[in-house]
Formats: C-alpha cells, structure tokens, sequence
C-alpha cells in the first residue's frame, strides 16, 4: 500500500502542478522583494533614515538598545531613553511616518505600553508611541493596568458573559510578567505575508487535485484501476492519502518560501519574546515564534478542508475540466467571503490562519476553549464528513 | 475567413453561450440589487436623489464586473492554443493543407474576435440592465476593454510557450491573484509603475478619475488613463510578437 501512496502521490506532480507550484513560489518572492523594498524604512542606531530592504538590519542593530525585561527600571529607562532620542524628535516633525511604513527601534515596547492605554482601539501610527503616562510610575501599575486593559478590550470586542469573563479573568491573572521585548519585524512581516499570500495555495489546489478521481484523464480513474483486484476500495483510498500527502507538501513549499525570503530580509529575531508583545489580548502563556506556528498549523489545516473539497468535487463531477471551473469557482467564492464577523467566522476554512486563533476562546459550559482547539476539531468533521461523501462515491464509480 | 469561423464556433457551445450568458445576467441582477438597495428606480433618477453619485453607481461595481469579465473570457480562449491531452487532434490538424500559418494566423484572430464579442455583448447587457437609466460611459468601456486584449495576449503567449490548457490556466488564475493582492495594497511606486497598467486596477476606473496621477512623459504631462491604455496596448503589441515569433520559429524546427 505504502508503494501505491508514494505512485499515486508522485503521479500529482505533473506539468500542471509543477507550473502552479512554481508560480505559486514566483508570486510570493516578488511580492516580499518587491514590498519590503519599497514600502518601509526605518530610523538606525545614527538617527539616519535606512529605507528598502536595509531598512530591517539596521533596524534589527539598533534594537539592541531596547531589548530587555520590561520591568520597572527598564520602563523608567524606556521613558528617559525615548525622550531624549532622535527619533522621538523625528516623529515628531513626520507626521505619518510611522503609519506609512516607517519603523523605529521604540515601536515593540512603546506599542505594548500605549496598549494599556488605548486597549481595543489601538492601532499603529506616530500618536500612538508616546510614553506620557501615569501609569508608567512603577511596574505593578503598569501591568495592572494592563491587566484591566485586557479584560475591558475582550468585553467590549468578543462580547463574552460575566460568567465567561470570570473564567477569563483567571487566565489574565495567571499571565506570566514582566514581559522580554526586542527585535521582531521579520517575524511580524512573516505573519502579514503568510496572510495576505495564503489564497494562493487554494489556488494551486484547485488545479493540481481536480484530476485525482477524473475519468478523463490518464492519471485518474481508468478501467485498469476499477477491473483490479483491489481496484475500487484500495485504490480511491491510496489516492485519498495520496491526496492529503500533496496538500501537506504544497503547503510546506509555501512556508518553506514565506520563511527563507523573510529570515533572509529580516531575519526571524524575536522568535522567543512573549505573544502578548505581538497579540496585546492574547492570554496563552507562549512565545511569538509558538504563536507562528499556530497560525500555519490553523493554515495547514484549512488548506487540507480546501483540498479534500476539490478532491470530492473531482469525484462528483469526473471530468477533469469541469471538475477544475468548479473547483476555481469554490476557492474564489470562499476566498470572497471569508470577511466574517462574530463566532461563525471560524466555521470558514480560510479563517484558520486568523488572530482569533491565539485571542479568542469559545464556551462549553464554563470551559474556555482556544479557537486554534476549535479549528482542530472543525478540520477532522470537515475531513471526516468529505472522506464518507468520497467514500459513498467510489462504490457507484462508474467510467460510462 | 472560414478557418476563423471554425476556430470561434469550437469554443462558443450552445453550452459556453448560456452559461455565459447566465454569468452575465447574474452578476448584473445582483449589482442592480446593490446599487438601487430596495429603493425605487424613479427614485434613484429623479432630481432629489442625494444617496450616491454618478461616478459612485456606474463605477463601484462595473469595476468588478469588468475584472471577473476579463478573467471568465481570458479562461474561454485558452482552448485555442492549449493542449488537452485526451484530444489528440493537434499532430491531425497540423498536418492538414492549411494547418501551419493559417491556422495560427486564424486562432489569434479568433482569440481576440471572440474577446471583444464576448466583452461588447457582456457589458451591453450589463448597461442595459444596470445603467440604462443612469447612461453610459464609453471611456470606462475602453478602459475595460484595453485590459481584455492584454489579458487576451498574455494568455495566448502563455498557452503557446507552455503547449498545457489546464497548465496555462493556472498560471493566470495566479497571476490574476497576484494582481488582486497588488490592487489592495495601495503603494504608490508599484501602482503607478506596474498596477496600472494591469488589466485589474484598469478595471478600478473611479481612481482615473479621482487620483489625479499624471506621467511625465518627454516633457508633456499625460493623464494616467490615456498613458495607460497606450502602455497596455503596447505591451498587448510585444506579447502578440513573441506569440508570433514562438509560432515561427517551431515551423522552423
């Protein structure tokens, strides 16, 4: 059997696929040189104006000044450090600089801490850096605000009951701080990109997979697979696996892309500081570089649903053509209704890769579910429910 | 003359025209849905109408007609030139009196015949069901129908370099979403260099209108639209070339 999976599996790379594949690469290269290049610059450890693709090493140098814990004499430092340096003055004459694209070493700990001010409504740009606060006066004020921060943004936004609330409040309390901050724009490039190219492998999907089960083509389903001994069961099994194998490779080119263009533009720093750096409403206690790999976990999974659904459209529909016009019509209409809002949104397979992921949880009863759990279970129903339609129709499979 | 005729009847199929067609009438019903919002027609073109304007109505939503139009026409005329594995006609037709220079000569013709009869047609019905009463506006016609013809030659390049239909045709669904992704991301060196000349932000015709962007072009001001068309048909020009020239240089083999 395994023999049968890995020529099955080595059948999907055809001409077809190795064009999609390929172009697939081509598309997420040239957008991440070609963005990366011209929309950011960042201000160095001189106070000069670093842009393109530069602009994230010297970004990355002068970081160095702001890593570290932020406890209550670092906050005490932050505050001194900023207000003395160049690049508060700088912001303060470029009005836009940070909302178009510029980056200064003060934007990790400064955001985190204007957090705490602004909570559900905070959001990048030059008013959004300053450090003239109260509550910066010692480090158990400030995290306490913090902590009230949190609760009033997941209140106000995700519309949880008291009693959910209460469950929550626990998880605030149990929030391990003080917190480490650095260097992460490659990490939170990698995340952007990984989001905004991810559609593309559906695409490649569609294409690659509508023959699985085609009648119409040499590849699929041919009298010589029904007429053999193990032909019908065995072999729309082998092909299944194979199948999901493809999907799995697929997407792991796809990260593999995401991962080297971005470690090698800004390096993947800052894979150890804590998500609530990246993620403010976060409440796992886990790292930036954890919560990356959530989100392609949730990718993975949503593109083995997309997938298997073009698979069971290749088996209903058995002609390679028809079967690729539909599946292109399902991936475009899903990929233009994924803008959902509320708790239904992560019923949609191109939703896995969402933040909800890491800052939401969903009830049963007084147990407060993480949505990456949710989107595990919805993947294996999904899978399960497409597997027994595929299965019900490989038994009435017939080539005239 | 006959020749194109046969080309275009192989790809319009009784089965082709009405889904088409349907295509056609169902996104229009559903963008007169969104304009008019349950509000009464009489309403939406009477004096008093403040909801929104007439560049607003005409270009929200013919913008993304246009952009699918292109795409579902672009995926029609892939045929043409692509392969299909299971039709082993190729060898058949390019060994019959007239299947070298005619033929090829008779399918570009036909991918582009076929395009604008596909597009004319499209947008009438589209004008007719959405904005008979609220006019026509042949510049965004021209707009829409430049980026066709580009995405018409592209695709006529990419089926004769790649000799592959279903190959082909997932190199333009990704090169269109390439082009999506680029039209979200608004960054002004990539639009004005690239994006607008692509057949995608073409079909966004409001910001033609609205932006203001000028080229500079041996010491003349030209206005985005007009530079755009011409820069769209002259890379339409060079990919129909190298078509041509791909076509040649394999009789020559």
């Amino acid at each position: 059997m395994k023999r049968q999976i890995y020529m099955e599996y080595r059948k999907m790379w055809n001409k077809i696929t190795t064009v999609a594949v390929l172009a697939m690469c081509a598309v997420a290269m040239l957008h991440l040189l070609i963005y990366l290049n011209l929309q950011y610059r960042a201000i160095d450890s001189g106070g000069e104006i670093v842009e393109g693709l530069a602009s994230y090493r010297a970004l990355k140098e002068a970081s160095e000044e702001i890593k570290g814990t932020m406890d209550g004499t670092y906050i005490r430092e932050l505050v001194n450090k900023y207000n003395d340096s160049f690049d508060k003055a700088y912001l303060e004459e470029h009005r836009g600089f940070l909302g178009t694209g510029g980056m200064t070493k003060f934007m990790v700990p400064n955001y985190f801490i204007n957090y705490a001010y602004y909570g559900a409504y905070m959001t990048n740009g030059n008013d959004k850096v300053g450090l003239e606060y109260d509550f910066l006066d010692s480090e158990d004020k400030f995290y306490k605000t913090y902590k009230e921060t949190v609760k009033e943004h997941l209140e106000e936004i995700y519309f949880y009951s008291e009693e959910q609330m209460s469950v929550l409040q626990e998880k605030i309390d149990n929030l391990k701080i003080p917190y480490q901050t650095g260097y992460y724009q490659g990490l939170a490039n990698l995340r952007a990109w990984f989001v905004l190219d991810y559609g593309l492998v559906f695409v490649v999907l569609a294409f690659a997979l509508s023959g699985v089960f085609a009648k119409d083509y040499a590849g699929g389903i041919t009298e010589l697979t029904l007429s053999s001994k193990y032909g019908r069961k065995n072999n729309f099994k082998v092909r299944w696996i194979a199948g999901n194998l493809f999907i799995i490779s697929v997407y792991l080119i796809f990260i593999g892309v995401q991962l080297t263009m971005n470690g090698i533009i800004a390096t993947l720093d800052g894979w150890n500081l804590p998500a609530q750096m990246f993620w403010f409403e976060c409440l796992h206690n886990i790292t930036v570089g954890e919560g990356i790999l959530i989100l392609f976990g949730g990718g993975l999974l949503g593109a083995i649903v997309i997938g298997n659904i073009v698979m069971l459209i290749s088996i209903k529909i058995k002609i390679r053509k028809m079967a690729v016009i539909l599946s292109a019509i399902v991936v475009f209409g899903i990929l233009k209704s994924k803008n959902m809002h509320g708790f239904s949104k992560m019923f949609h397979p191109a939703n896995f890769i969402n933040d909800s992921l890491l800052t939401e949880y969903c009830f049963i009863g007084g147990v407060a579910l993480p949505y990456f759990a949710i989107v595990i279970i919805l993947t294996a129903f999904y899978a399960a429910a497409i597997w027994i339609a595929i299965k019900m129709s490989y038994r009435k499979y017939y080539i005239d | 003359m006959r020749v194109v005729i046969v080309e275009c009847k192989r790809i319009i199929s009784k089965t082709v025209l009405w889904c088409f067609l349907g295509f056609v009438i169902f996104v229009s019903v559903c963008h007169v849905k969104t304009n008019v919002n349950n509000e009464n027609i009489s309403a939406l073109i009477s004096a008093d109408y403040e909801e929104k304007t007439l560049e607003e109505l005409s270009e929200d939503d013919m913008g993304s007609f246009v952009i699918l139009l292109n795409l579902v026409i672009t995926a029609l005329i892939l045929p043409l030139f692509g392969r299909d594995s299971n039709v082993q006609m190729e060898e058949l037709v390019r060994s019959a009196r007239f299947g070298q220079k005619r033929l090829d000569f008779s399918r570009i013709l036909s991918a582009y015949l076929l395009a604008t009869l596909f597009y004319v047609c499209s947008v009438a019905i589209y004008f007719i069901v959405v904005m008979l009463p609220l006019g026509i506006d042949m510049v965004n016609f021209l707009a829409g129908y430049v980026g066709l013809v580009f995405m018409v030659s592209v695709a006529l390049m990419v089926t004769i370099i790649l000799k592959n239909l279903l190959a082909s045709a997932s190199l333009i669904a990704i090169f269109y979403v390439m082009l999506i992704v680029i039209n979200q991301l608004y960054v002004y060196e990539i639009n004005h260099w690239f994006a607008n000349f692509m057949p995608v932000r073409m079909a966004q015709f409001r910001h033609f209108y609205t932006e203001n962007e000028l080229y500079c072009i041996m010491g003349r001001s030209v206005p985005c639209l007009d530079w755009s068309i011409a820069v769209s048909l002259f890379l339409s020009v060079i990919f129909l070339v190298i078509v041509i020239l791909v076509l040649c240089k394999g009789k020559d083999i």
